[in-house]
């Protein structure tokens, strides 16, 4: 379980916040595919704080729930800022020339978490991950 | 990560190497920007993904770019990607614009 921990709010320190997420899902979780996926929505959140937020800290923490859920939450004291109504709409039965080149990374979180919240309280956004995982997914 | 183009006549390799990431990306795109300029000379473009381990969306943003850029005559290849790289791809609707094989002779 990781709870509130500080990182400066700087792509820099990318690697170890990826790191520390790995660490602690991975060894739960038994198909490639999904810790891949998981990486890669960690990495379009905790981009998108480093560049955007305007904070100098952002704060991970992730539990296991229920045996099969992980419960992720990112924060930081940045503007208020909800990515979860700003993201665009992305068709992906649109032709290559209508694809939009943003909101990718958006669209890829939300649809592989199972929910996502956001919320500002505390001075602070919160961007909450729910992931159930199947019994078979988990271990 | 490392990227090179290498042309062979109308045939344009770039070779992608570890994670391609939100870091990496860019330098990508820079590697493109070259190809996409002299674009009537390009037939077939191939992204190498043997060596490629992890893909973030702004590296899949630098092969819709491309692929946009480059039009309808030039068909673009995803070469040798393992099964998580493709995930990502089939995930976002691109892998229909791309011709994925396990390996190019070309």
């Amino acid at each position: 379980m990781l709870k509130d921990v500080a990182f400066p709010a700087v792509r820099e320190k990318l690697p170890e916040m990826l790191d520390l997420l790995s660490n602690e899902v991975d060894p739960h979780i038994l198909q490639d595919k999904w810790r891949n996926r998981l990486r890669v929505c960690f990495e379009e959140i905790l981009v998108n704080i480093c560049d955007y937020s305007g904070s100098d800290k952002l704060y991970i923490s992730c539990e296991l729930i229920n045996n099969n859920t992980f419960r992720f939450e990112f924060s930081d004291d940045g503007m208020p800022y909800n990515p979860l109504e700003e993201a665009p709409e992305v068709d992906v039965d649109a032709g290559i020339d209508e694809r939009r080149i943003g909101g990718l990374g958006i669209f890829l979180y939300t649809t592989i978490m199972t929910k996502m919240e956001y919320n500002y309280s505390n001075g602070r956004n919160h961007l909450i991950a729910l992931k159930e995982f199947s019994c078979e997914e988990v271990d | 990560m490392a990227t090179y183009v290498q042309e062979i006549g109308e045939i344009s390799k770039i070779k992608l190497h570890g994670h391609i990431d939100a870091s990496i990306a860019p330098a990508l795109m820079e590697e493109l920007k070259p190809l996409i300029a002299d674009k009537d000379k390009v037939k077939k473009l191939v992204f190498d993904a043997t060596d490629l381990e992890y893909i973030a969306s702004a590296g899949i943003r630098a092969v819709v770019f491309a692929k946009q850029k480059l039009g309808g005559n030039v068909e673009v290849f995803l070469v040798g990607a393992n099964e998580t790289i493709l995930d990502v791809f089939k995930m976002t609707g691109i892998d229909k614009f791309l011709t994925i094989q396990d390996s190019f002779e070309g």
